[in-house]
């Protein structure tokens, strides 16, 4: 494997303090960069903030779905229940008279448009957030740092990826050196 | 933040806080006087009934809101708190606004409860037009219990039906001397009606009724003016030992509520169609007072922020927790609400459906229908984005717009029990002067008392609650 190339993955700046890691991610965010994150052993409040985070789009790709999942039901039991048009050419369709109710009585809908647009909402929250964070994935550079696994433990971290249009290896550098890391090392990737 | 810390958080000498609780003591006036001299006598009574629920509603949201919050030793609401608290101390108010409620039923003035009132006054009333029939029944072999059941049945498909040829008879009724009359059916039907009141009578009448609303309303008083004491001492002495002890107290508060709060609703508002029943029926009043003082509370609190008046104690994220809360209690009334109407419409039985039937009639069904538009529709589609929650005005608009249906919420259950739809100056009247009263001296509370618990151990950390996710 002599011919095996390499490029930069990422920069990985390693903190010991959150609050160093706090003032360093508001410089980061200052600086523009967009594919960066912080790693913590634990939930630290405001780092939306220091990091700049938009409000996440889940919500509309949820509401998006369990409206369409109330909509499917409504269409589905209006068209087997209520209407003798046929539409597939499948028959004639099945009026049904059910509880002595006239065919397509709305209220009974209700709970089937419930239980869809539920259950298209909870599809579209899970997958939705995997596609968003692109999961799942089998490994990323980052843990082929071996100080990495601190981040699970007692240190912090940010990584900045080389896929920013903002990365460069001299200035992010540059910049991430100015935030006094205790630790900066630069990983690499294999090119296949 | 220092300068904050500063601040006692207290409403001042003037401003409009200081003087607020003048604006609902003149409301309440006029009101009183509207009400007493424009109302028909008979009309009075329902319009009472309607204006002191609704109000009641509001302190037991607050009791209900205060209480969950030590029941589950939350921080997010700490700077928030003192707001339900205040709202919930005013039980007292409550409880001397209803003396005339009471006073009014047993004294036969207010006539809304007549119809099982005069069932239980005479306990054999069926004997009277259809001996037999009541005969066999108190004798209570199964086949009679049987036949009973079938033919009950049909006295309520009767009544159904009396309510659906119009509202003459039964707005005439409280003019009619005797009950009875006010039903005009065949003696059978009408025996057989008073038959399912007569084995209501147990629990009733008018005795049991008085002492129940009475026990309900000492409850209430007590426990809000506990929570509120031991809340208020804290604010002097910032000793733990209080949170601990009312932390320790709320599951048995809770449990206390709830009981109290469902049979209220039973008594007051259920019982005005007397047949009727909905096990399910506590619960839709337990979430319109919970939507009701959600909506109360983040108006109240926009108030202070905008002037002010609780420095950087109440934050945007905490009106949007709270407009969150509020979100999700305005689709748990919906659900309460449609599963209730939903068993009712899929049985039809018309035992059961003669109270939704009521409130189908003309006019009353345009308000069943903004019910469903204005207190679920518009609510769930104006306030489910974080972006609506998080813009203050957007939010207090619709606190105000859902305050406002959950008034009607109360008014369509409890007027269409007077006759067909009309608002009349007596309705308004009725709520300008108990709501009046009751926020008069809940206003006037503020003045008195830090608007955010100063003692709370809990403080410090919801100051620095921050939006995680």
């Amino acid at each position: 494997m002599a011919n095996e190339t390499k490029k930069p993955a990422l920069y990985l700046a390693e903190y010991d303090t959150p609050n160093a890691l706090a003032s360093a991610a508001m410089r980061v965010r200052d600086a523009g960069y967009k594919s960066w994150d912080c790693h913590t052993p634990y939930p630290m409040h405001g780092m939306d903030e220091a990091m700049g985070l938009q409000p996440t789009r889940i919500g509309v790709i949820s509401f998006i779905f369990g409206m369409i999942g109330v909509a499917t039901a409504v269409v589905m039991m209006q068209y087997t229940n209520a209407f003798s048009f046929d539409l597939l050419k499948i028959g004639a369709g099945y009026p049904l008279i059910v509880g002595g109710k006239p065919p397509g009585a709305f209220p009974s809908m209700v709970p089937i448009m419930f239980e869809l647009g539920i259950l298209l909402c909870g599809f579209a929250t899970l997958f939705g957030l995997l596609g968003i964070i692109k999961l799942p994935r089998h490994n990323h550079p980052i843990f082929e740092s071996d100080r990495f696994e601190g981040a699970t433990d007692d240190k912090f971290f940010i990584s900045i990826e080389a896929d920013d249009s903002k990365f460069d290896l001299e200035r992010t550098k540059a910049l991430l050196e100015s935030t006094n890391p205790t630790h900066l090392e630069l990983i690499e990737e294999e090119v296949l | 933040m220092t300068e904050a810390n500063n601040k006692d958080y207290r409403v001042g000498n003037d401003g409009f806080w200081a003087r607020a609780w003048v604006t609902p003591l003149v409301l309440a006036v006029v009101g009183g006087l509207l009400a007493v001299v424009t109302a028909p006598p008979d009309r009075l009574g329902y319009a009472y009934l309607f204006a002191l629920f609704t109000v009641a509603t509001f302190m037991l949201g607050a009791l209900f809101l205060v209480l969950i919050q030590f029941m589950t030793a939350s921080h997010w609401g700490v700077t928030s708190r003192r707001i339900p608290e205040v709202i919930m101390s005013g039980a007292p108010v409550v409880l001397i606004l209803a003396v005339p409620f009471i006073v009014g039923v047993l004294s036969g003035k207010f006539d809304m409860y007549d119809e099982w009132q005069s069932a239980s006054a005479h306990g054999d009333h069926g004997a009277a037009h259809d001996d037999s029939d009541s005969e066999t029944d108190s004798v209570s072999d199964e086949e009679a219990h049987e036949e009973h059941g079938a033919l009950q049945l049909g006295a309520s498909v009767a009544r159904a039906q009396d309510h659906g040829d119009g509202h003459d008879d039964h707005a005439a009724h409280g003019a009619e001397t005797g009950h009875d009359e006010g039903h005009a059916h065949t003696a059978q039907e009408t025996a057989l009606h008073h038959e399912i009141l007569a084995d209501k009578t147990g629990y009733l009448n008018t005795k049991g009724w008085s002492a129940r609303a009475l026990v309900y309303l000492i409850i209430w008083s007590i426990i809000a003016l506990a929570y509120f004491g031991w809340s208020r001492r804290q604010d002097e002495d910032h000793d733990p030992k209080h949170t601990l002890r009312m932390q320790s107290l709320a599951p048995v508060s809770l449990i206390v509520f709830a009981g109290s709060l469902t049979f209220a609703a039973f008594d007051w508002l259920m019982s005005l169609e007397a047949a009727w029943f909905s096990t399910i029926f506590g619960v839709i009043i337990f979430a319109g007072s919970a939507v009701a003082i959600l909506a109360a509370t983040i108006l109240v609190g926009l108030s202070f922020y905008k002037r002010g008046l609780t420095g950087d104690a109440i934050t945007p994220v905490h009106f949007h927790d709270l407009g969150k809360l509020l979100f999700g209690f305005v689709c748990f009334w919906t659900y309460v609400s449609f599963s209730q109407w939903m068993l009712i419409w899929y049985a039809g039985i018309p035992e059961e459906a003669t109270w939704y039937h009521l409130r189908w009639q003309e006019g009353w069904k345009f308000i069943a229908y903004l019910l469903i538009f204005g207190h679920f529709v518009a609510p769930f589609l104006l306030l489910i984005s974080r972006v609506q929650k998080l813009n203050l005005r957007w939010l207090q608009v619709m606190c105000f717009w859902v305050i406002l249906m959950h008034i009607v919420d109360i008014y369509w259950f409890v007027l269409p029990q007077a006759g067909g739809f009309s608002i009349q100056p007596a309705d308004v009247g009725a709520l300008l002067f108990v709501g009046g009263v009751f926020f008069a001296y809940v206003f006037w509370q503020f003045g008195r008392v830090p608007l955010v618990p100063v003692g709370d151990p809990r403080l410090s950390k919801s100051l620095h609650h921050h939006q995680t996710h």
